[in-house]
Formats: C-alpha cells, structure tokens, sequence
C-alpha cells in the first residue's frame, strides 16, 4: 500500500509544475517506492522468517566428553557421498570427532582423502549424508539453509585456500562486510575492521584492494574478515597452499596467536607437517576415513 | 534494512569500482532505448499539435457559433457581434457567410466553399490571410477579386495534395467564374492565393462582405457562422458559457468538439509506436539481462564466497538488482536531457517536413513519467531473473564452479 502511495504520490505532485520538476518529483517518487518496497520486504520476512536458533555460547551444556573443556565441535559417524550422475563417490565415512574449546586441529592427509570435505561440513558449507554435527552442543544437521547462514554469519569464520576477497572492496571493506550483516554504525565497523588488520600486521595496508596485496596479505585480510563477527570457531582450509613458505609462517603464526590470545578454536587442513607443527592436536584421514589422531 | 544496507553497499562498490566501460555501455545503451521511447510518441504528439493548431488557426476557430434549429443563418449581426466581442475572454470574432458552392477556370471546375468574409476581423480570428502563397490578401474595398487557397487553384503546383482536384493552373490575376448560391455566376479576379499546407482550409475561397452585399442582398447584417477566439489562456468552455447568455437560439461548438477528423490520423499513430516502445522495452530488457547474466558467471565464485561468510541470498539479488536500476535511472536521467535540450532544440530549428508543414518534437508528462517506471520495472525484472537462479546455486559448486 504505502510503495504504492509514493509511486502514485511522485508521479501526480507534479502536474502543474514544470516538467524538469516533475520529472525530479517522478524520480524522487520511484526511489522513494523502491526503498519502500525493499523495507516493507524486509520487515515482512523478518516477522515471518523462521525462529532461528540462538547463537551457541561458549560454555554449551551438552554433549561434553572433557569436564575441563566442552566441545566446541562434535562429530558422530560422519559420512558423505558425492553423486556424479549414477555413480556415488564416497567422501567421508563413519567419521566420529570431538574439538574442544581452545584446541588447535590440524587435519592431515592426503589429496583426496577427505579432509576439504570433512571440513565444509564442519563450516555448513556442505550438507552432510549421514551422521551428525553439533556445534557449541547444537545439532545443526538438520538446520535449514536459512538458520546455517545465520550461524555461519555468527558463529563461525572460515578461512579459504585461494584468498576470496571481493576485488572490488578494500581490505577494511572486505574485513567489515560480514558484520554489516549483523547490523551496528558504520564507523564501528570500519573501527573493528582496522583493529583486526592490525592483529594480523596489516594495519598499514587497510585502503588497498585485494589486487595490490601479496598472497599471504590477501590471506591475512581472509583471517581478519573471519574474525569480525567474533566467532566461537574458526576453519581454514589449507590456508598455505598458495603461499611461499615466509607468508604461510606468518599466517600461521597468525592463527595460533588467535588461538592463544583469544581463545578461538581452530580447525585448519593441510598437508604441509610444517603447518602441523602449529597445531595442539592431529588428526588423520585417510580415503574418507579417520586413522588416528596425536595430540 | 540490514540486508538492504550490504545491498546497497555492494551495488554502489561494484558500479564505482567495477568495469567502466561496461557501465558507459550500458548506461548508454538505456540512454538511447528511453530516447527512442520518448521520440517517436513526441513525434506524434508534435504532428498532433501541428493538425490541432492548423484546424484552430484556419478552420474553427475556438469557438464556431451557427444559428440553431432549422435556421440557415445568423441575423442582426452587428449587435450581435459587438456583444461577443465585449464579452470577457474573447479576443476577436468575426463572421462568415456562405455564398459560393462551384467554381470554374477554363475548363476545369469543381465544388468549393466560397465564403464571404470581413478581411479585417477575419485576418484577427485566422491565420489564413498571413500564409500567401502569390498576391494579396483581401481588402475591405475589394470588388470583385476572390482569394482562393492553393487546393481550389493548383497553381501550377503538381506535387500538392490533391492536385488533380483543383483548378490546376490558377494563378493569382486570373480570372475565375464563381456560382453563387442565388443561382448567378460572376467572373472574379484572384487577388491572391494562400497555402496554409492544411486540406481542411486550403479547398476555399473568400470573397469581401461588401462584395456579397451587393451580389446578395439577403447576406445583409446576416451570417452563416461566427467564429470566435479566446483570450490566451482562457478556458474555452468558460467563455462558451458566457457566450451563451448573451443571444438565445444559437449552438455552439468547441474546436475540440470539431476535431474529431484528426482522432482517426492519431490512433494509427498511437500503435504504431506502442509496437516500436514494446520492442525498445523489450531490447532493454535483454540488454540488462544479458549485462546481469554475463556479471553473475564472471562473479560466480563471488557470490558463493559471499554466502559462505554469510551473506543473504537476498541480499545479494538485491544488490544486482540496483545495479540494474542505477544503470535505468542513469541512462534515463541523461536520456532526458539529452531528449530535452539538444534534440529537441535541433529539432526546433530544423523541424521535420510532414504533409501539413513543419513539425517539432511535443512530449507530455505523462509519456515521460510512464516511461520511467516502465523501464525501471522491465530493468528489475531482466536483473532479477538470473540474479534470483545465481542463489539458488549451491554454495560449493559457486565457488569451485562444478
């Protein structure tokens, strides 16, 4: 009703004035309509929309093997089939784990064992085919597509192997723009923005576009953004592959200080035994199963 | 509004810092289908108010007021006229009596309107006496000369409409015969020839009211019809109203209410640039769907990575979406004023040459107006389909593009 009031509103002010007028008027008339029409949907969904979960706590009630420490993660007989036409290529099977709060998890293994996998899951990038995930003692195997995003919006950070910045935003946009998602000022965010840049040794470099920064920059940027929303768990795929080895010391380095100084759980896959050496605990995989694991 | 916020941050981001040339092209590509919306309806609107104008200025007047009921004509003129003239809202009137149906030349001849007219107050209400084509107007004292239009004369002139139809080779000092409506013929001197490039008014011929007078006796202090012309900017059926207290008996027509002649001409105007401004709406929807298309393959892997850190599908459609819009409302707006001062100026110092004279570009409000929201709905519609199927993709075959 009202998007229709301006539009008509906007349109007939006019008559009677000179057309330059009218047609500003007219302009001013179809804007006003579409940001009327944007809100009007996004208080309707917002009233409609799902009763999502509420975001996980760090001290979760549930499902806690360790009394010292409650699971941050928690995997049970995980599996995960990929279908290509007719044929079905298992991923992952029977896969059983627990992370808890403040560990640092490397996942090893071969390519193609199943650890990229293992991990998207983990991060509700992907849907598992059987099994279950709790998250901060939720089970989110089960959650809609709606509620994962929510979660993965607040809860959780996910680092990814080639960089994914937006070229067109700047290091400090790219940092921000999850948190515009969680509402807040702008400056507020441009403030946290370029704290965390400065956590990860970039705080010179925040108005550069991902193209003027260097792989392990770009990474470092990828961490920082993960960071923003000050999720419970962060997940880093093989975030040194594409670096040379004094870029993924440093974004190593990265990671565990996060791990230490503000107690993020990590969970990162590599192939790399140097990159092993930074985490407090190991897992293998091997051909979709786990094979052991060594603090 | 959180959603609208990314939306409107990630839609300014990428017009500002993406492809340029892309932008230039597309907002330019919107720029000539809004003109070629608004051109050919302005056209029309123009050639529309040219005919208008014509029928106005050479034919009805404003206001045509003939005696009503089974009377021929209009008597005690002169008290009749002076009381119109003083009546509020009226610049000029003056009055026509008919008195000629067939005129000859030769051996050509043919039926025209031949009407005796006052040359002063008639060169007051129509444009007629000012477009001569050879010779002069009327005089007050003129006897026996006749001004005919280029229609009845043909002056030699084979490419005029109608030709065939005319006297063919009158000139002005001829001399034509005249049948008058008492049954007598009477030879006429063509003082002058007139070209108002209408058909409407260019088929007559006018002769003085003292002329007829003495032909007609009975066409003393009588009239066939009175035409009246309003003040600028009076509101005609105001005046009629006031006219109409003024003598009884007596009917009166708007030139609106004459012109249905010309409705015929507009409507096959009409559609055929409703069918052009369909193909130029649907030309800006496949350029902005293409444009939206080939962005969201090029920014596939993007938008996968943008939800995986948990930006809203919808937030993203929207941000497309006014993409889309910024690209209409950009074009449009210099669309505009490109339509509004370079092309309509140029126009207006070389109008294009139609059948019944110069012609300039006319565009209303409402043409306009209309369509802007047009393109701004084809433009929402062409982004969001592909915008809407780039979300619905699933995240991990997004980003590695399986």
């Amino acid at each position: 009703m009202m998007p229709g009031l301006l539009l008509v509103a906007g349109l007939h002010l006019g008559h009677g004035h000179h057309p330059h007028v009218r047609l500003v008027l007219a302009l001013v008339g179809v804007v006003a309509a579409i940001v009327a029409i944007i809100i009007t949907v996004a208080l309707v969904r917002r009233r409609r929309g799902e009763r999502l979960p509420d975001r996980p706590r760090r001290s979760s009630a549930g499902g806690d093997d360790d009394d010292a420490a409650p699971a941050a993660i928690r995997v049970d007989h995980l599996g995960k089939v990929y279908r290509m036409g007719r044929v079905s290529v298992p991923a992952l099977d029977d896969v059983s784990l627990t992370v808890t709060e403040g560990d640092m998890v490397c996942i090893m293994g071969r390519s193609g064992s199943g650890k990229s996998t293992l991990l998207r899951q983990l991060g509700l990038i992907d849907r598992p085919t059987e099994g279950e995930v709790q998250i901060q003692g939720m089970d989110v195997t089960a959650l809609s597509e709606r509620g994962r995003a929510r979660l993965r919006l607040e809860s959780l950070g996910y680092v990814f192997q080639e960089y994914a910045l937006l070229p067109e935003l700047t290091a400090r946009e790219n940092v921000y723009l999850p948190a515009m998602m969680l509402g807040g000022s702008g400056h507020d965010h441009r403030r946290r923005a370029l704290e965390l840049l400065e956590l990860v040794g970039l705080g010179d470099r925040v108005d550069h576009r991902p193209r003027e920064l260097s792989g392990g920059e770009q990474q470092r940027v990828a961490i920082a953004r993960a960071l923003v929303n000050e999720p419970q768990i962060i997940y880093a795929d093989e975030p040194t592959a594409n670096l040379d080895s004094q870029s993924a010391r440093t974004v190593m380095e990265t990671l565990r200080r996060l791990n230490r100084e503000l107690g993020v759980t990590v969970l990162f896959v590599s192939h790399d035994p140097e990159d092993a050496q930074y985490a407090k605990r190991l897992v293998q995989l091997k051909d979709g199963h786990m094979t052991g694991e060594q603090s | 509004m959180r959603s609208a916020r990314v939306s409107v941050f990630l839609a300014v981001r990428s017009v500002v810092r993406g492809n340029y040339g892309i932008t230039a092209l597309t907002t330019l590509m919107m720029l000539l289908i809004y003109v070629s919306l608004l051109f050919l309806p302005s056209l029309i609107q123009g050639a529309v108010n040219r005919v208008n104008g014509l029928l106005v200025d050479t034919v009805t007047s404003d206001v045509v007021i003939t005696a009503a009921g089974s009377a021929s004509s209009i008597d005690d003129l002169d008290t009749y006229l002076s009381q119109i003239r003083k009546t509020q809202g009226v610049q000029g009137a003056t009055a026509v009596y008919h008195v000629g149906t067939q005129i000859s030349y030769g051996s050509e001849s043919g039926s025209y309107s031949v009407d005796a007219i006052d040359p002063s107050t008639y060169s007051q209400v129509f444009s007629t006496p000012g477009n001569i084509y050879s010779g002069h107007y009327l005089s007050e004292s003129s006897t026996e000369q006749i001004f005919v239009g280029i229609g009845v004369a043909g002056a030699g002139q084979t490419s005029i409409r109608g030709y065939r139809a005319s006297l063919q080779t009158v000139q002005s000092n001829d001399q034509v015969q005249v049948g008058l409506v008492n049954g007598h013929t009477d030879a006429f001197s063509v003082v002058g020839i007139y070209d108002n490039q209408f058909p409407l008014s260019d088929n007559n011929a006018y002769i003085s009211m003292s002329e007829a007078n003495q032909l007609i006796p009975a066409s003393q202090d009588q009239a066939t019809a009175i035409y009246v012309k309003t003040d600028p900017g009076a509101d005609v059926n105001t005046v009629v109203h006031r006219l109409q207290g003024v003598r009884g008996g007596m009917k009166f027509e708007t030139s609106a209410d004459l012109g249905s002649v010309v409705q015929d001409q507009t409507a096959s105007f009409s559609l055929i640039s409703d069918i052009l401004k369909v193909i130029s709406l649907l030309m800006a929807a496949i350029t902005i769907f293409i444009i939206t298309y080939i962005d969201l393959v090029n920014k596939r892997r993007q938008i996968g990575i943008q939800r995986a850190i948990g930006i809203r599908g919808g937030s993203i459609i929207a941000s497309y979406v006014l993409k889309a819009w910024s690209y209409a409302l950009i074009g449009v707006g210099a669309g505009y004023l490109l339509f509004a001062y370079p092309i309509t100026a140029a126009v207006q110092h070389h109008p294009f040459q139609f059948p019944n004279g110069p012609v300039t570009l006319a565009t209303t409000w409402n043409e306009m107006s209309g369509d802007i929201v047009i393109l701004v709905i084809v433009a929402t519609i062409a982004a969001l389909i592909p915008s809407v199927r780039s979300v619905q993709i699933r995240i991990l075959d997004a980003i590695w593009g399986s």
